[in-house]
């Protein structure tokens, strides 16, 4: 049989047989049902354990519904915040060379390894009674630890690198070659930035919010140290779930549990369905970038 | 409708590295010019210049008398095509095109006429709704063209335009460009590191090396009169030949003639590019050949004489009819090239020894 060069070059892949197949599909889809699959199912089968009615009323509660509201209002203020800066240090670190890029770069992706409870612990020293600005916010009647502001920036700590880490490095593989072109015809700084800077990037910025929304919205950690955790105030989702549990409330817990896992089941359709409208896009993108 | 541009004085220094030292060039409306020059030497960052994408440290630079340095590059009404094309890889091949008028908000008919007229004349009609990605090189070279022409611009800039294109598609766009760039008459300069493009596509070709221009001239200006070694060696291969120049008479340092010059006495160096240098079989040649390659049409023979090493190029069939190959001896003749004397920087033609100089040789190296 006639083979070319390039053929030859490549190491030989040979197609795994039949029986492999069969055997390494059905390990992943039994790691998917074990650890995925068979933990959401519990959650809907506790909630709906003691029927309808009682699931309604347990989300009906006004602690829970309290705690839905807040957790997603913490969210509308963290992602787009730290999706505007993600975007601004992409913006910066992929256009321009300065000194203190590297450390930038390595600053952002502190959150990321510092412990949750410690971030909530750092907020706690700097705005809390004792901190270091506790006297100044006193003194103007400022609450910020153990109340709502608190846990926003404590949020907004956790979740900072998320849109960054997605894009900077997307960024950084595009250049500046675009937005040049863009200019050069014509377009105003603006223009270039929502014509072409943020749909090249758009993909990955999406991702990196869909990241950052999961972790704002399922953050326990950091946002239980600066709460204060007052039941119908200052408790998000999760802290409700957990006072909810600690309660012996199982059913009513499980029940808030699946308001968790509808945000995050809807998330993943909207992706899902945004990514089918633009799936040419995606594919021929996909494909220069490869090339 | 054609731009004249008048660049005068130029100069960038970026880090303490000079990059543009004082560039003055005026290219006339409609004339087609070529900035070439090695890697570094200035070319590209001159084309950003005049785009608006870098900023010189002082000198200006005027479209038609009006300067457009003040001017923002998105003012300036330039056409340029970026060496990797730099298309918006997120948008359809017609909406690339269509960029520079969607921006200024033209009505959405008149850019689908525009993009439409523009996509025939690059001949890519049927590929509009198709993405960067879905086309080829030089399928993606031609839409850059056209973005670019889509705003009409005064001046058309392009950078390294053929670089990353095989030999046959970067041969046929070539063409192509030359024909569209004689039918639209626009005002267009480009760079390129590779001479034979510059003088193929060029009215104009502007030889720049160490952030100055070395030569500005004709094609067949500069390979006549290169203005000195730099501009000689970079346009084609040369043969560097150490001398010294006595009464006229150009000789090697191993005393054996090499030619005639005007200049009179001093050192230097003879430049022959291969293709002037004569070869005749002569069993008493004092030059051999040291070996022999075809490399299809032309035949590369490399000549050993009193540790002077040329390298000359015959046409295949030639060298077949004289029949040489290797360890032949041989009689060379250098029949032109060009003599630089240590005393003066400007070259000057070298004649054959041919004729007049033939007793002298006899007379003044014995049997050779």
């Amino acid at each position: 049989m006639a083979r070319d060069a390039t053929a030859m070059a490549l190491p030989a892949v040979r197609a795994p047989g039949l029986g492999t197949r069969r055997v390494l599909i059905g390990l992943a889809l039994a790691f998917v049902a074990i650890f995925l699959v068979l933990p959401l199912g519990v959650i809907f089968a506790e909630a709906f354990s003691l029927g309808v009615h009682a699931y309604l009323a347990a989300l009906a509660d006004p602690d829970v519904q309290s705690a839905l509201w807040l957790t997603i209002g913490i969210a509308l203020i963290a992602v787009p915040l730290n999706t505007i800066f993600g975007l601004a240090a992409s913006w910066c670190l992929a256009h321009f060379r300065f000194p203190g890029r590297g450390a930038l770069i390595a600053l952002i992706e502190l959150p990321l390894s510092i412990s949750p409870v410690v971030a909530g612990l750092l907020l706690v020293l700097l705005f809390g009674r004792g901190g270091i600005f506790g006297a100044f916010l006193e003194a103007h009647g400022i609450r910020i630890i153990f109340a709502v502001p608190g846990m926003v920036l404590a949020t907004i700590f956790v979740t900072f690198p998320f849109v960054a880490r997605q894009i900077i490095p997307l960024a950084e593989a595009q250049g500046s070659e675009e937005e040049e072109a863009a200019i050069t015809l014509g377009a105003s700084g603006w223009q270039t930035f929502f014509r072409v800077s943020l749909p090249k990037l758009r993909w990955g910025l999406l991702y990196g919010i869909l990241l950052c929304n999961a972790r704002a919205i399922g953050e326990f950690g950091a946002v239980s140290v600066v709460s204060g955790q007052v039941p119908g105030q200052t408790n998000t989702l999760p802290l409700e779930i957990q006072a909810l549990y600690d309660g012996y409330r199982v059913q009513a817990a499980f029940a808030a549990s699946s308001l968790l896992a509808c945000l995050a089941i809807v998330t993943l359709v909207l992706k899902a369905a945004l990514e089918w409208h633009h799936r040419d896009e995606i594919r021929a993108t996909r494909r220069m970038q490869a090339g | 409708m054609s731009t004249r541009i008048e660049i005068a004085g130029l100069s960038k220094a970026l880090t303490g590295q000079v990059v543009l030292d004082g560039i003055d060039l005026t290219i006339p409306p409609g004339e087609l010019t070529a900035l070439l020059g090695p890697s570094g030497s200035g070319k590209t960052t001159l084309l950003r210049m005049i785009a608006g994408l870098d900023r010189p440290d002082r000198g200006t630079v005027l479209f038609d008398g009006e300067d457009v340095l003040t001017r923002p590059a998105r003012e300036r009404g330039v056409g340029l095509v970026f060496q990797h094309y730099a298309l918006f890889r997120h948008m359809t091949v017609a909406r690339n095109i269509g960029f520079g008028l969607a921006v200024r908000k033209a009505p959405r008919a008149r850019i689908a006429e525009k993009v439409q007229a523009l996509l025939r004349l690059v001949q890519l009609e049927f590929l509009g709704g198709r993405y960067p990605a879905q086309l080829s090189g030089g399928q993606r070279q031609r839409v850059a063209l056209a973005r670019a022409l889509a705003i009409e611009p005064r001046v058309l800039l392009l950078d390294e335009p053929f670089g990353a294109l095989d030999a046959v598609v970067r041969r046929d766009l070539r063409r192509w460009l030359r024909r569209l760039h004689r039918e639209m008459h626009i005002t267009t300069v480009f760079v390129t590191h590779d001479q034979e493009e510059a003088f193929e596509l060029a009215d104009r070709v502007v030889v720049m090396n160490g952030g100055r221009i070395r030569q500005s001239g004709t094609p067949m200006q500069l390979y006549r009169e290169p203005a000195d070694s730099f501009v000689y060696r970079f346009l084609g291969e040369t043969n560097e030949i150490p001398c010294r120049i006595e009464n006229g008479l150009v000789l090697a340092e191993a005393g054996f003639l090499l030619g005639r010059t005007e200049t009179r006495a001093g050192g230097g160096t003879v430049y022959v590019r291969p293709h002037q240098i004569a070869i005749r079989p002569d069993e008493a040649g004092a030059w051999r050949i040291t070996e022999m390659v075809a490399s299809g049409p032309a035949s590369r023979i490399g000549l050993a004489r009193e540790g002077l090493i040329l390298e000359a190029i015959l046409p295949a069939e030639q060298a077949l009819a004289l029949g040489l190959g290797a360890e032949m001896a041989v009689e060379v003749e250098i029949t032109a090239g060009v003599v630089i004397a240590d005393a003066a920087t400007a070259p000057a033609p070298l004649a054959p020894a041919a004729r007049l100089a033939r007793p002298h040789l006899a007379g003044q190296e014995g049997t050779g």
